[in-house]
């Protein structure tokens, strides 16, 4: 294959004390170092890892600094895995280290991406040490003949966490409170628009009905200029009808004879004898 | 990070309601409109058939009279007389009046105290 598109992906080891060199080219599986999370082996009276999730936030409780912390957790055997860590601290150190979102395939653990046995120096201060199937970032100083941790010793773990790059903005339960919301009144809303669009093609449907039924001309206009002919029609004959009832009333009465009576164009002109004319 | 970002997500619903919005103001708009068009149609038609009523299907066979003469000319029907009696006459301008013909020209003109001379013409 001359063309490959598809980027590279390469384990990474962040620490905040360690030198790293990035290419912006490629993708990052990232392995957190044991001081960027805390981690707790527990033995719980639950059978699912989503229901230590839920009280993952209460067993921190007084173990934590105070900040926002999002929760991990994974089951061994009988016991509960739980991890905690701070998405913003995280963000934070990946932007100083010059590492873009883009450009993070995954995020795991050190915990289940590293499992030498060995202290492996991670820092010039530190040094990880696995104790009871814990991985601990401990002093360097305790472990002085500790080799330094190199990138063989890491490898790909199947459990992955999502950094999410807003929860310090906005709380993740207000944010599903207001997408519940958004839905339902998107629901509503659409509801509304179908009701709406369906009247319109009542309306239509009715009106059609009407030009159809009263045998109309296609457009109102047309029919609007029909209309005002008949009406102006019916004016006229009326005032003629009206003039000529004056006119022949009087002529009954022998008050005035009529000689001559003229309706053309719309006016009518009456000629009494004597002279007397009547426009 | 191929998870969709649940913020990007609410700021799409956010973003479809006031789009669903807008076009259900523009759709309210346009009933409001089709409602005021539909009133007219069917004003203008109920108006229209009242017209067509009172205009049309008459009855001319009812203006024709031994002492008149009655020609149609196009659409137009022309009624004339060189001298009809005053009571013909009477008889004629009662139907012509009280009938909704649509009286186009009219000239009656006295000859003596008891004959007239009439032309009218008549829309069809």
């Amino acid at each position: 294959m001359f063309l490959n598109f598809k980027q590279e992906t390469e384990l990474l080891f962040l620490d905040a004390e360690r030198d790293i060199s990035v290419d912006a080219h490629k993708k990052y599986h990232i392995v957190l170092s044991p001081s960027l999370y805390w981690v707790k082996r527990e033995k719980l009276p639950l059978k699912y890892v989503h229901e230590a999730k839920k009280i993952a936030a209460t067993l921190f409780e007084e173990s934590l600094p105070e900040g926002e912390y999002s929760y991990f957790v994974t089951k061994e055997d009988e016991e509960f895995l739980l991890f905690a860590y701070s998405n913003r601290d995280i963000l934070a150190l990946l932007e100083a280290k010059g590492i873009a979102l883009g450009s993070v395939s995954a995020v795991s653990f050190a915990q289940t991406a590293c499992s030498a046995d060995e202290p492996l120096r991670i820092n010039d201060k530190e040094v990880m040490v696995r104790r009871d199937g814990v991985a601990l970032s401990l002093p360097a100083a305790w472990y002085e003949d500790a080799r330094a941790l190199q990138k063989s010793d890491l490898q790909v773990s199947g459990q992955k966490i999502t950094l999410e790059a807003f929860s310090h903005i906005v709380d993740k339960k207000l944010l599903y409170q207001a997408g519940f919301i958004l839905l339902l009144l998107l629901l509503v809303v659409g509801v509304e628009y179908a009701y709406y669009q369906k009247e319109l093609a009542n309306l239509r449907e009715q009106r059609a009905q009407i030009f159809a039924s009263h045998h109309l001309k296609p457009t109102l206009m047309q029919n609007r200029a029909i209309l005002q002919e008949y009406k102006k029609t019916a004016k006229e004959q009326i005032k003629l009808r009206k003039k000529l009832a004056g006119v022949l009333e009087e002529n009954a009465k022998k008050a005035k004879r009529i000689k001559q009576i003229v309706y053309k164009d719309s006016k009518i002109k009456v000629d009494f004898e004597g002279g007397e004319i009547l426009k | 990070m191929k998870r969709v970002n649940p913020l990007y997500i609410v700021l799409a619903l956010f973003l479809l309601v006031v789009v669903l919005f807008v076009k259900l103001e523009a759709l309210k708009e346009e009933i409001a409109e089709e409602k005021a068009a539909y009133l007219e149609t069917k004003k203008t038609a109920e108006e229209l058939l009242a017209y067509k009523k009172l205009f049309g299907n008459k009855n001319y066979s009812a203006l024709k009279d031994p002492k008149v003469q009655l020609t149609q000319k196009g659409k137009h029907l022309h009624i004339e007389s060189k001298s009809i009696t005053l009571s013909a006459l009477n008889s004629l301008m009662r139907k012509l009046l009280n009938g909704s013909y649509i009286i186009e020209k009219l000239r009656i003109e006295k000859i003596d105290d008891k004959h007239a001379s009439v032309v009218v013409e008549v829309r069809l």
